[in-house]
């Protein structure tokens, strides 16, 4: 899998991917992305049905189970390596612009 | 005793978000969606007491899907009609809430090319219908020689292009909304 490829991720995969490090279903990843981001970053279910699908199109995301017609997720390897590089990434561009800040 | 009405209105797919505001504005005024019926036509409203409800529509890559509608259902939306794939979703809005199905660019973008896409598939599913009708039963023989099957032949011939043209707007109008979304 080419990482580089899969970068940036948007706003909502990426918080989608933080929430899916616990094994978890819909709901429960809007409210975290909800507590997560300090109600910055609000997922619709639109939104989150179409990131669910396209995630585990792309294997960053697996089932777990399906359980009340709830379906769980979690992060898969592929996932947590994407994860790790678009925070790799967006270390290098706060770092650039703290060297760059004006006092 | 609540009453009931049933109201007729014409529109296209690509007109989804003027008809989700008219929807709203019949809420409003108390009178609150029960059903959809005849590709999105008829229309059956309750009356009741006007409320602020924030209707969406959406089109869903697989139109039944328990999972999908579970998810809508946890987060508070409740669906009021589904016809030809369409779900019509609809969610009361608190003072100075945002209320939407679809809360970034990447994702209203897909919903608008899923449209665009069936748009294409109306304008171009029609033309071979239209060309085998033509060549093989003679229409157009029947077309010009006038009487009751001419004329027939001539509404069916103008609805056919009246959904073509549509499907042409529409296409380009869906086209526009795409590039107008921010990047």
């Amino acid at each position: 899998m080419n990482v580089e490829k899969l970068l940036p991720l948007s706003e909502a995969s990426f918080y989608v991917l933080l929430a899916l490090r616990e094994p978890s279903h819909g709901y429960a990843v809007m409210q975290q992305v909800d507590a997560m981001s300090g109600g910055a970053v609000r997922i619709g279910p639109g939104t989150l049905y179409g990131a669910f699908t396209t995630l585990e199109k792309q294997g960053l995301i697996e089932l777990v189970r399906e359980a009340d017609r709830r379906k769980v997720f979690k992060l898969s390897a592929s996932g947590a390596a994407v994860v790790a590089a678009q925070i790799a990434r967006l270390e290098l561009m706060l770092k650039a612009a703290r060297e760059t800040e004006t006092t | 005793m609540h009453a009931l009405k049933r109201r007729w209105k014409l529109w296209w797919i690509w007109q989804e978000e003027e008809h989700e505001r008219w929807l709203e504005q019949q809420s409003r005024a108390g009178w609150h969606l029960e059903s959809i019926g005849w590709a999105g036509m008829l229309h059956r409203f309750r009356k009741g007491e006007p409320d602020d409800i924030c209707y969406r529509w959406d089109v869903p890559e697989r139109s039944k899907d328990a999972h999908y509608d579970q998810l809508f259902e946890d987060a508070g939306w409740r669906r009021v009609a589904r016809t030809v794939g369409w779900h019509c979703w609809a969610k009361t809005r608190l003072p100075g809430e945002a209320v939407e199905i679809f809360t970034d660019i990447p994702s209203l973008r897909r919903k608008h090319r899923v449209i665009q896409q069936q748009l294409l598939i109306i304008l171009l599913g029609g033309i071979p219908l239209l060309a085998m009708q033509m060549s093989s039963s003679g229409l157009w023989e029947d077309l010009t020689q006038g009487g009751p099957v001419a004329v027939a032949g001539w509404v069916i011939f103008g609805l056919y292009l009246s959904v073509a043209l549509s499907s042409v707007v529409g296409t380009v109008r869906m086209w526009q909304r795409i590039r107008d979304l921010p990047a």
